[in-house]
């Protein structure tokens, strides 16, 4: 079912109109984050991923490290600070406000939805994810940032 | 004064003043009447004095009158004393006023015979005085021409020297008598006499002797007068004067009798004006004071009671508790307003405690209310927590199923089989969730008949019973060698006891030197027993201290927790009666876990 997702045309599209190559994960579930790993493996080879198991230092490497993100994974439930505090932290640093960032969670609850487009979430995955469903959406969030990044 | 109503002491205590006042009313009637009457007496008196004075002035007049009389010879004079002495009588006849006591009484009886002796006497000197007028002025003219008719029918008889001697001395004898009459020598009658002898003696003729005999006649007639004129002039010079002195006597002495009594009355006035205004003084003081100590009896008496009152039915008024309304015991209408305000009073003591109850309820209600919503909320969180904890290991499961069903579609067999530990794993993970789930949910329904423990051989036998783990991770525990006895279910003992070195073998590892955990016991008072589970690793931070002992709440994503643990701990001691606490600094200097149980009797 998830054999044919490669399509590299696109692939190539969107990394030719931007130059980042990064994208973060947050995630504390190790098993979860070698399936995303997995997953973005098989759908975008050409994205460096890197993973954090906390939130701090997470955004301590989104507010000084570099390069930015093309693009940031965030698991809800996370030991410490939440995903949605996290969340929120990234929104409102202005340097960071128009990274798309893809919540992934268990959680299928209305309230956590609404909570995480109430901060900005560019979009919601619930666990465990399709291979197919990921790799639209992730194409989908980039491609949407792609366009409209000059006007936001 | 207590039964009285406000309005009969209102009237009792005017009441009062009014009779006081009347009592002066009459105290002043009563002295005016006596005032009166010494006025009467004192004014009778000076009648009286009057009277007698005026007595005095026509006795004085009377005297007046008969002296003129006496003098003059005026018979006008003699009528006018006796209309005189006639009024007086008639006076002393009518004037009962001078009778007042019985020495005026026999004054003005000695008055009125000195006045008749007085009278009487003057009858007397009018009769002499007559005498002498009718003997001077018939008698005497009589002689007189008889003698001047001899004398005439003898001038024939000239030369005859007896004859002339006795004309000659005739002559002598008449002047020296005339002369007697105006100025009464007594000399000039002696002589007159002495010669009218030597008359007679000389006389020869019958001529002679008639002529001498005339003027015998001539000298006895002069004798009469004489006498009568001495004896008016006696009763009038003495006895009548005697007796006007001795009526002015009489009527002094009656003055001064009547006198006598006015020091009596004007004592008797003064004294009476001087305990009229005492009196007066004393009750008109009495009267204010007892006005004043009326009044202010029947005002303190009102008005202390009504403000009483009122301050408390003003305290009712504002809400204010009060236990006892005063003067609800008083037989007035304070006594009847102080009911009222205390029947206000229970109806308000009523209506408060049906609020408090209302209250009370209503706090019951919010109580249970928010009760309910914290236990909503908990079951929401926990079944939210739960479902993604139960969700993690399904999740990793399914997402690794469909990883290596790619890589088997890849060709890549080995690399999908090796995935299979973590599916396995996994499994386990979720196995053991819904095990201590369960577990969770029958602490303080099974296994809750509380014995007495020895605390130190259980430590001792779950501590062996986990040796393998203990060995497996290089931890020793160090058991204290004197554990209190504690009341606990020995089931659940274990399983807090297994759960809390469970949790120092994952988290209790300290950095460097030996990885030790020690079990002691700690002073708790004669009711309590304390054990604490000491470890060296790196500790909690104080702000987490209440987390850790919540669901799934596991502070590191290390190891293999469930994050169940301490939950259980926490829901165990609190079902046995005891409590579980956290000492830790979360800075390397370990954690000390303190369960406090009931101290086994």
């Amino acid at each position: 079912m998830a054999t044919g997702v490669r399509s590299s045309s696109s692939l190539n599209e969107v990394a030719d109109r931007a130059p980042q190559r990064h994208v973060l994960l947050v995630e504390d579930n190790d098993e979860h984050a070698e399936l995303v790993e997995f997953m973005m493996e098989q759908t975008h080879p050409d994205l460096v991923l890197e993973r954090f198991g906390e939130a701090e230092p997470a955004l301590r490497r989104l507010k000084e490290g570099s390069p930015t993100p093309r693009l940031i994974l965030l698991d809800l439930k996370l030991p410490g600070i939440s995903g949605l505090d996290l969340l929120a932290a990234i929104k409102s640093e202005p340097s960071l406000r128009s990274t798309p960032a893809v919540m992934l969670t268990t959680s299928n609850s209305a309230r956590d939805r609404a909570c995480a487009f109430e901060n900005h979430a560019n979009a919601y995955l619930v666990k465990p994810m399709d291979f197919l469903e990921f790799k639209a959406r992730v194409e989908a969030t980039l491609r949407f940032w792609l366009d409209h990044a000059d006007g936001l | 004064m207590i039964r009285m109503s406000i309005a009969q002491r209102i009237y009792l205590g005017f009441g009062v003043v009014v009779a006081i006042a009347i009592a002066l009313a009459a105290m002043g009637i009563g002295s005016a009447g006596q005032a009166r009457d010494n006025a009467r007496r004192f004014r009778e008196l000076n009648d009286r004095t009057f009277a007698i004075l005026e007595l005095g002035t026509e006795v004085a007049e009377l005297q007046r009158s008969v002296q003129l009389f006496a003098s003059t010879g005026h018979e006008s004079l003699a009528t006018d004393a006796k209309q005189r002495i006639t009024a007086l009588t008639a006076r002393f006849d009518t004037a009962e006023a001078i009778e007042a006591d019985a020495d005026s009484i026999n004054l003005v009886e000695r008055m009125r015979t000195s006045l008749k002796n007085y009278q009487g006497s003057l009858e007397t000197a009018v009769d002499e005085r007559r005498v002498r007028y009718e003997l001077v002025h018939t008698q005497i003219p009589k002689l007189d021409a008889r003698l001047e008719a001899i004398l005439k029918g003898q001038t024939s008889v000239t030369g005859d020297s007896r004859w002339a001697q006795i004309r000659t001395s005739s002559r002598l004898i008449r002047s020296n008598l005339y002369q007697y009459l105006y100025e009464p020598d007594y000399a000039l009658l002696t002589d007159s006499m002495e010669l009218t002898q030597r008359m007679d003696a000389l006389a020869e003729t019958d001529q002679e002797r008639a002529f001498v005999g005339l003027l015998e006649d001539y000298s006895r007639t002069f004798t009469r007068i004489v006498q009568a004129t001495r004896g008016y002039l006696y009763l009038v010079g003495v006895v009548m004067a005697g007796e006007a002195w001795e009526f002015t006597h009489l009527s002094e002495r009656l003055r001064s009798v009547a006198l006598a009594d006015v020091p009596e009355i004007v004592d008797g006035m003064e004294t009476l004006a001087d305990s009229v205004r005492r009196r007066t003084l004393v009750g008109a003081g009495l009267a204010l004071a007892a006005a004043l100590v009326l009044s202010w009896l029947v005002a303190r008496s009102i008005s202390g009671p009504l403000t009483e009152v009122s301050h408390t039915l003003d305290r009712l008024a504002k809400g204010e508790h009060v236990a006892q309304v005063p003067g609800v015991d008083r037989g007035d209408e304070v006594g009847v307003m102080a009911a009222a305000a205390d029947a206000f009073r229970r109806a308000n003591e009523r209506t408060e405690s049906l609020l408090d109850k209302s209250r009370e309820l209503g706090l019951e209600v919010q109580a249970s209310r928010r009760d309910l919503e914290r236990s909503n909320q908990e079951l929401e969180q926990f079944v939210y927590t739960v479902s993604h904890d139960l969700k993690t290991p399904l999740v990793t499961s399914l997402g690794f199923i469909g990883m290596m069903r790619e890589m088997a579609a890849a060709g890549q067999l080995e690399r999908a089989i090796s995935k299979l530990d973590v599916l396995e794993r996994s499994n386990r993970r979720m196995s053991r969730l819904i095990a201590e789930l369960l577990d969770l949910s029958r602490v303080g329904r099974l296994d809750t008949e509380r014995e007495d423990i020895d605390s130190g051989a259980a430590v001792g036998s779950v501590v062996e019973d986990l040796s393998s783990r203990l060995e497996g991770a290089g931890c020793r525990v160090i058991i204290d060698a004197e554990l209190p006895r504690v009341r606990m279910n020995p089931t659940r003992f274990r399983q807090v006891l297994e759960n809390l070195l469970t949790n120092a073998i994952k988290y209790g590892k300290p950095k460097e030197g030996p990885f030790e955990v020690r079990i002691v016991a700690r002073e708790a008072g004669p009711e309590r027993a304390t054990l604490c589970v000491i470890d060296r690793g790196q500790g909690i931070p104080p702000a987490h201290h209440e987390r850790v002992f919540g669901l799934f709440n596991r502070l590191t994503v290390e190891g293999e927790g469930t994050g169940l643990g301490l939950a259980i701990v926490q829901r165990v001691m609190e079902t046995s009666g005891g409590t579980v606490g956290l000492e830790s600094s979360g800075d390397g200097n370990g954690c000390t876990f303190v369960l406090e149980f009931e101290r086994s009797g």
